[in-house]
């Protein structure tokens, strides 16, 4: 084998290059001359020198072959053939003055013009002003966009300079057509191509460009790309010619066009796509036919298109020109159907992923501090009842949680709790903010206190009816854009928080005071921690809580985030700092209050003028009516991996179990039809967990199923929106009555539920509070058919029996909470007649009820315009004791307990 | 005032170059007359008739074209001394051709041959 030298390699492959150049221009076959020459030379060298070519071989060789001129037959003594193919450069001059009339320069001069300098202007005012994506449609919607736009103007020009080479340059145009002319086909391709779908993008906008500009000499910019189109043409045209006139061989330029075509057509098809289709597939999921809806719901998952319906819920299409631009009635209502329909696709609520960058343009993304889009989308939202879809800018900036569990009387005696949850937002937006969440109380718990900071000073809530107190909240937070806050009940152990506004680039501090009772279950003390279950603003990935615990008897978490303290003889503390999933998480968010207790005194507290009741209550014996498990089909549910046959084990044989599937459709275990062989465990957990589906029918079929006296234990995910009427469980209820079938609800994934929410006044829907695992606290439902062993039952007034008068500050909380659950038993029970009377008791109390609630105005004008007084019954305000008046407890307490000691002595004497 | 347009030089040269080329597609299909030839050995083969003084190289292009007009076709034949070589052969479109041009050029060669005797003799 013969060795070549570099130097060899290199000289013959410029030689071969000079000889494919010239040969191209010529409109030869290059490859299969420069093939033959490179035979020809490695054969001739190596013949010369089998062993090693050098450079000097290869130049004896050349020589004798002859010049690249001289091969391609351009030598300067080469005259033109007679054929008249123009295969010399003398013929291809020839021929290019053919073309000069073509490109001429009055051509030339309407290229420069209309297809580089007005839309180069246009550009450039669209990107400062905006003008076209306020009147019609962004041209720019991203940095891709504007990158295509200056390759077009770029492609014309590189076109322009090309064809400007042949027509005035004749003597360097072989060179020229042999290096340049494919990529000047495939830029002009490219240019074209493009022009032509901004035209007819744009074609609308044209009668307004023409109206524009007869009447104000305005509106040149809209023709833009029509203008680049007609410009593109008219090179294409001059190409095509050149080509037909110099050459009949350039077949490779026209795959270079269609590769330009192509490239304008993917990059298209890519942004634009999933847009186009999904314009057409999202109208079938919203079918009220439900075989059409469940095929657009297939064809969304099956297309991966759930980022253009997420899109959907923050923007959708907005329809008019001009001054007529506005989003219609329809439009709203489609945006709220596509945000049921992210739920029904996903399983997950629209908000609680980030929010898609809906904030209109790439000018006001880079080049403005604002947007309108967002503006319109945010306004529309302030003051409402739901959470709604996440903000820009808007996060949360600090979190703090005092937790104070207290006793009601003597060591044995059951503790009450209450906690001041201090929360700080901050808007880095450049827009007026409102923050909502939706906070999940501890089981029974009642707000019951609010504050916020204006002008750094803490001002305490009015506390009025739930209607007077949001159109309070409306009136000065929309209108007037004062500083209010509002806090309203919106489901069981629910509450929603709205404070606006936050203004731009500050922040925004409140406080929410909770009363929370102690839940005992299967001989065990919970406090389960209040958490943001829907939140229109973020949480930064490193944020965290700071929770401050302190109790008189033993306490603990899960978490190892908390640490124990004993600040003080007799005094337990728990602090540490929770992360926002943390504090969502059971094992986390769950302080376990190790004391056991064995009063069955009826404890009386008092508040004002109002006295109450409490005494722990043994739930009734386990009953051996049915059960039914209605098991969530939704996509959430997929990761609990309940273990169902261990659960089930535990379910006494004399009970009839059974368990109905709420997925896409209502699936019943008994039918059996499809897996005869398994049982109910296997086929709960062989059940498809798919997207969010509608719980209600799954509900009403199961309440038929366990009839009267029997249990319908519902382990469900988040359901954010409202799929279906709640309205078949409120009949159910009406006509069978409450008492006849209990649901217990088990929350397997935290998350806003609107059923719940729309049912909170049905007494057969109840809510069992998580403390230890989803099995163990499904079995301990499974065995005890209630959401606690130990119930605290509440009563107003003073009771006939003798009673033990509870200790200050717990003996307030014991009355907000025995107001709170008559509340709730009033609006169960739908008593109108005790209703008005417990709402004014309420409102007295100072509570955040489902008829009352409380708002934080700037000024009392404003509290008196809406017949609110912040300074009404401040006694009742609670609060956590500072850590001087622990001291005074600490010795209350002890001088308590020794009376009662000397008097159990006395009686033991007597 | 009328006056005579500048005599031109005739180009001698020039017009020896304009006949070899004229002349060098009919040698080559008349070369490959004889049968299929590998490209290296029909130009060593042409360039051994002294009177058409051709570059080598040239022959490449002029190859090409008579393949892309129909006239010779090729084939790659695997060589043991290096890559695959080309065979050029004519195809029977090209050997009407030769045939055609031969006739051709044995009357014109006749023709001006005589004109050429009749010139030279006293």
């Amino acid at each position: 084998m013969t060795q070549w030298t570099p130097e060899a390699e290199k000289q013959l492959n410029e030689y071969l290059a000079r000889v494919d150049a010239l040969s191209r221009a010529n409109g030869d076959d290059a490859d299969e001359i420069v093939d033959g020459l490179k035979q020809h030379i490695r054969t001739e060298a190596e013949g010369k020198s089998p062993l090693l070519v050098t450079d000097v071989h290869v130049k004896h060789a050349i020589a004798s072959i002859g010049t690249p001129e001289q091969v391609a037959d351009v030598a300067g003594d080469s005259v033109a053939r007679s054929n008249g193919n123009g295969r010399s450069h003398v013929a291809v001059e020839e021929r290019l003055k053919k073309v000069r009339p073509i490109y001429s320069v009055s051509g030339r001069s309407f290229v420069i013009l209309c297809g580089l300098v007005i839309p180069a202007l246009s550009l450039m005012f669209e990107l400062s002003m905006g003008a076209m994506a306020e009147l019609y449609a962004d041209p720019i919607p991203t940095a891709w966009h504007l990158a295509a736009g200056v390759l077009l103007l770029a492609s014309i020009l590189a076109t322009d300079v090309f064809l400007y080479m042949l027509t005035r340059k004749p003597a360097e145009s072989s060179q020229v057509i042999a290096r340049w002319h494919n990529a000047v086909f495939f830029a002009n391709a490219y240019a074209t191509t493009l022009s032509l779908i901004y035209a007819a993008v744009y074609i609308p906008i044209l009668p307004i460009a023409v109206f524009a500009l007869l009447a104000f000499g305005l509106g040149i910019m809209g023709f833009s790309p029509l203008f680049c189109l007609i410009a593109g043409l008219f090179q294409m045209r001059a190409l095509y010619r050149l080509r037909a006139e110099t050459s009949t061989h350039w077949a490779k330029a026209v795959w270079y066009s269609a590769a330009g075509t192509l490239l304008v057509i993917a990059a298209g098809s890519i942004y634009a796509g999933p847009r186009l289709i999904a314009a057409q597939v999202i109208p079938m999921a919203l079918s009220e036919n439900p075989s059409e809806r469940d095929r657009g719901i297939a064809l969304i998952r099956n297309l991966h298109l759930e980022h253009q319906v997420l899109l959907t819920c923050y923007s959708p299409i907005v329809r008019g020109i001009g001054p007529t631009r506005r989003w219609t009635a329809e439009d709203i209502a489609r945006q709220g159907a596509c945000r049921d329909l992210y739920f029904r696709v996903t399983g997950v609520p629209y908000n609680a992923v980030p929010r898609p960058d809906t904030r209109g343009t790439f000018r006001t993304r880079t080049l403005m501090a604002e947007d309108f889009e967002d503006a319109r989308v945010t306004d529309s939202e302030i003051g409402g009842t739901s959470v709604a879809g996440r903000v820009h800018g808007l996060s949360l900036h600090a979190s703090t949680m005092d937790v104070n569990i207290m006793r009601l009387g003597a060591e044995g005696s059951p503790h009450l709790a209450y906690m001041e949850w201090t929360i700080e937002f901050n808007n880095a937006s450049g827009r007026q903010r409102e923050a909502r969440a939706q906070i999940d109380l501890p089981h029974g718990a009642v707000a019951s206190r609010l504050t916020l900071w204006i002008n750094g000073e803490e001002r305490e809530a009015a506390f009025g009816g739930r209607d007077q107190v949001r159109q309070a909240y409306q009136s000065v937070a929309v209108v007037q854009r004062r500083d209010p806050a509002l806090l309203n009940v919106c489901g069981p152990d629910k509450v929603l928080l709205q404070c606006f506004p936050i203004n731009a680039h500050s922040t925004m501090k409140l406080k929410i005071g909770v009363t929370a009772p102690i839940v005992e279950r299967d001989g065990k003390s919970y406090l389960r921690l209040p958490y943001i279950s829907e939140r229109n603003f973020t949480v930064p990935p490193e944020f965290s809580h700071g929770v401050w615990v302190e109790c008189d008897a033993g306490v603990e978490a899960s978490s190892k985030s908390l640490q124990w303290e004993e600040p003080a003889p007799g005094r337990i503390a728990l602090r540490g700092a929770l992360a926002e999933n943390d504090l969502q998480r059971v094992d986390a968010g769950t302080i376990n209050v190790s004391a056991s207790y064995t009063s069955d005194d009826i404890f009386l507290g008092t508040l004002g003028t109002q006295s109450a009741t409490m005494t722990r209550q043994l739930p009734n014996a386990g009953s051996k009516h049915p059960i039914c498990f209605v098991v969530d089909g939704s996509a959430s549910m997929r990761d609990t991996n309940i273990p169902w046959e261990s659960i089930l084990s535990s379910v006494p044989d004399d009970v009839d179990v059974n368990a109905v599937l709420a997925g896409s459709k209502v699936e019943t275990y008994e039918d059996k039809s499809s897996a005869p062989s398994t049982t109910l465990g296997e086929w709960l957990a062989s059940r498809e967990y798919v997207g969010g589906c509608d719980q209600v029918p799954a509900l009403v079929h199961a309440c038929d199923i366990a009839g009267s006296g029997g249990t319908v234990i519902w382990v469900h995910g988040p359901l954010p929106v409202e799929l279906s009427s709640v309205e078949p469980l409120r009949q159910w209820e009406r006509r069978r009555g409450g008492a006849s079938v209990k649901i217990l609800s088990i929350e397997a994934v935290p998350g806003p539920n609107r059923l719940l929410e729309q049912c909170s006044d049905l007494a057969i829907i109840e809510r069992v509070p998580i403390f230890e695992s989803l099995e163990e606290t499904i079995s301990q439902v499974v065995k005890i058919r209630s959401p606690e062993s130990v119930s605290a039952k509440f009563a107003m007034g003073v009771s006939d029996a003798a009673v033990q008068t509870a200790i200050e500050p717990p003996a307030s909380h014991l009355v907000r909470l025995a107001v709170n659950d008559a509340v709730m038993r009033a609006v169960q029970s739908h008593q109108s007649n005790e209703i008005d009377a417990l709402r004014q008791v309420a409102i007295e109390a100072r509570l955040v009820t489902p008829l009352s609630g409380a708002v934080v105005l700037e000024t009392m004008e404003q509290y008196a315009r809406h017949g609110l007084d912040p300074t009404k019954n401040e006694e009742a305000i609670p609060g956590v004791p500072e850590p001087h008046e622990w001291a005074l407890i600490v010795v209350v307490c002890i001088v308590l307990a020794w009376v009662a000691y000397q008097r159990r002595q006395q009686l033991r004497r007597a | 005032m009328h006056t005579e347009p500048k005599p031109t030089a005739f180009d001698l040269d020039n017009w020896v170059t304009q006949v070899r080329k004229g002349l060098l597609e009919l040698c080559i299909v008349a070369v490959l007359a004889e049968g299929e030839m590998y490209a290296y050995d029909l130009v060593k083969r042409l360039a051994n008739i002294k009177a058409l003084v051709i570059t080598e190289g040239t022959i490449y292009p002029l190859l090409s074209r008579l393949r892309s007009a129909g006239l010779i076709t090729s084939r790659l034949e695997e060589s043991s001394n290096g890559p695959a070589r080309k065979y050029y052969v004519l195809t029977d479109e090209g050997r009407r051709t030769v045939h055609a041009m031969r006739t051709y050029w044995c009357g014109l060669a006749n023709d001006i041959g005589s004109l050429l005797e009749k010139e030279g003799k006293p």
